[in-house]
């Protein structure tokens, strides 16, 4: 199912403008949302998953318009949606919670919800504690049985806002790979501020900045975008490559320190060597943000 | 099922469940029916002075009312505070997100809200009820007639108290969607107080009108309890059946109104958010 937006804004109290005249088209699978805090991913979420209004533009999902009340309830009924801030009641169990959840969601026939949500528990692995109440689960804990509650009604369209946030490695591993195996016959949009997490997952990405969708299309492509402008500098300790450029990352040897350099310009250094390297994505994502901000300055000025 | 029906009961079964799992409705209620029995059950003012004396001038089912009148006059206090931060509480666990992402339509979940979480809070104001039942029921001398009593007794609750509590209920799950709960609260048992429990007629209030939510014109109405029902308090007004009738109606319309009201604010507010 594809997913349309067209010239979204949103602005809120008439002043603070999260979104400006976003269109993105995202296609069935897999597709990452990428973005620094604040760029307006969760208010895109927000919108998408009905919880927000935009203030201009239009959504389609599917042959469903979001831009009315009948669309919405139609999106909703196929619409799996983890928020950022996953909120549960403390009081109930995770069994309970979920039963509740899916009566919201339209699961009447009692016998099939109830299969339903032993089919989910059993999927992130919390039965044997399903009768707990929720106040007591760990971080990892709460976050699957969000991503049990937003499969309930085995959404067409699955929205996962900063799933792995505040998740350990082996959570977060865990977690991706559910993600992957739940985006093969379903869209499923990932927003996140880790790119590891889109590139372990996705073909199709968007980057958003300050409201913007800055890009949009295939990892290969962006990967394309920064070929020629990452580096490998190996230096003397002590010694640091100068000029206009960003160190992703720095790793300590012997007798040298080994840098990843994103630089228009080959980077200019004491003693040691400097040779391009192939760009990865988080190198590709920082290109693509310095671009901008340098894009930005040109306008302004 | 239609799916919104299926909702509205969801919602009034886990919301009944989440507030009677709520340590603070027990001890609440307990702690209030304690300190109002210790200031009450004194003197001239006894309930084993009061009762026998009520059961000689009245009828039974009458005696039953008159303790539906005198629950209803002093709990709901207890009702409305516990009842003010289950809609902020949705927004506070950030469950609210999740509620309005889902297909059920808001209208649904709120009267399942409303329903359930008065409706669990109603049973310690039941419990103390039936309490004074069954004392009232020890001080009768036909022990024979205690079956046919329990019935004559829910009916007295359903007649004079139970549109009330669903009036302050309605009152109590809405108005914390404008003002902060904690101030809703104080001025709620500020009202209750200066209304109910400390009236004057000079000063204009619902408390001797058809709105009255303690059920006075049920009462009056329907059970004919008249001035001296209220004991060393008494009452000074007098209501027909149709008083009565009319009083309950407009307690349930308004109940109701004021969620639809919830719905359309909280509608408006999503959409200027």
């Amino acid at each position: 199912m594809q997913v349309v937006l067209h010239n979204l804004t949103k602005t809120y109290g008439g002043r603070v403008q999260a979104l400006q005249g976003v269109d993105l088209t995202i296609p069935n699978g897999m597709f990452g949302l990428l973005g620094p805090n604040g760029a307006g991913k969760t208010t895109l979420m927000r919108i998408l998953a009905g919880v927000l209004r935009p203030t201009q533009g239009t959504i389609q999902v599917g042959e469903y318009s979001g831009n009315t009340e009948r669309g919405r309830t139609q999106i909703k009924r196929m619409l799996g949606y983890l928020p950022q801030d996953l909120g549960m009641y403390p009081d109930l169990s995770a069994r309970e919670f979920l039963d509740y959840i899916a009566i919201l969601k339209g699961l009447d026939n009692k016998t099939a919800r109830r299969q339903r949500v032993e089919e989910l528990l059993e999927m992130v692995a919390l039965t044997e504690v399903s009768k707990r109440k929720l106040k007591t689960f760990s971080g990892g804990m709460k976050r699957r049985v969000g991503i049990a509650q937003a499969l309930l009604n085995d959404p067409q369209l699955l929205i996962v806002d900063e799933p792995t946030a505040g998740l350990d490695p082996e959570e977060r591993i865990r977690f991706r790979n559910l993600l992957a195996d739940l985006g093969g016959d379903r869209t499923v949009l990932l927003s996140t501020h880790i790119v590891e997490d889109i590139a372990q997952t996705c073909q199709q990405l968007a980057v958003m900045n300050r409201g913007q969708v800055i890009f949009q299309g295939a990892i290969t492509e962006m990967l394309a975008a920064a070929r020629g402008v990452v580096w490998m500098v190996t230096a003397p300790v002590g010694i640091k490559p100068e000029g206009e450029m960003t160190i992703i990352a720095t790793i300590h040897q012997e007798d040298t320190v080994q840098y990843r350099i994103v630089a228009e310009q080959r980077p200019a250094v004491a003693q040691g060597t400097v040779v391009p390297a192939d760009p990865g994505l988080e190198e590709s994502y920082v290109w693509l943000m310095r671009e901008r901000s340098a894009s930005e300055l040109i306008a302004t000025a | 099922m239609n799916s919104q029906f299926s909702a509205f009961w969801g919602a009034t079964r886990y919301e009944f469940v989440m507030q009677a799992r709520r340590p603070s409705l027990w001890i609440t209620f307990a702690v209030f029916t304690a300190l109002l029995l210790l200031l009450i059950n004194q003197g001239t003012s006894a309930l084993n002075v009061v009762i026998p004396a009520l059961l000689k001038q009245e009828s039974l089912h009458q005696v039953f009312a008159s303790w539906a009148l005198y629950v209803n006059t002093f709990l709901p206090i207890c009702l409305g505070v516990l009842l003010a931060g289950r809609l902020p509480r949705d927004a506070r666990t950030k469950v609210d997100e999740l509620l309005l992402a889902a297909p059920a339509t808001q209208r649904a979940r709120l009267f399942g809200k409303c329903l359930g979480a008065t409706a669990a809070t109603l049973i310690p104001m039941l419990l103390v009820y039936a309490g004074g039942i069954v004392y009232i029921l020890s001080f009768a001398h036909s022990p024979a007639n205690v079956l046919l009593a329990v019935p004559q007794a829910l009916l007295a609750f359903a007649v004079i108290a139970l549109p009330g509590v669903l009036f302050v209920g309605a009152f109590s799950i809405a108005c914390p969607a404008v003002i902060w709960s904690p101030l809703y609260q104080f001025l709620f048992v500020g009202y209750w107080y200066w209304g109910t429990l400390w009236f004057h007629a000079d000063i204009p209030n619902l408390s001797r009108t058809l709105l009255s939510p303690i059920g006075l014109f049920s009462a009056m109405g329907i059970y004919g309890l008249n001035e001296s029902s209220g004991g060393n308090h008494p009452i000074h007004i007098t209501g027909s059946p149709l008083q009565g009738v009319a009083s309950i109606a407009l307690l349930l319309a308004l109940a109701v109104g004021v969620i639809f009201a919830l719905d359309g604010y909280l509608r408006w507010r999503q959409v200027s958010r």
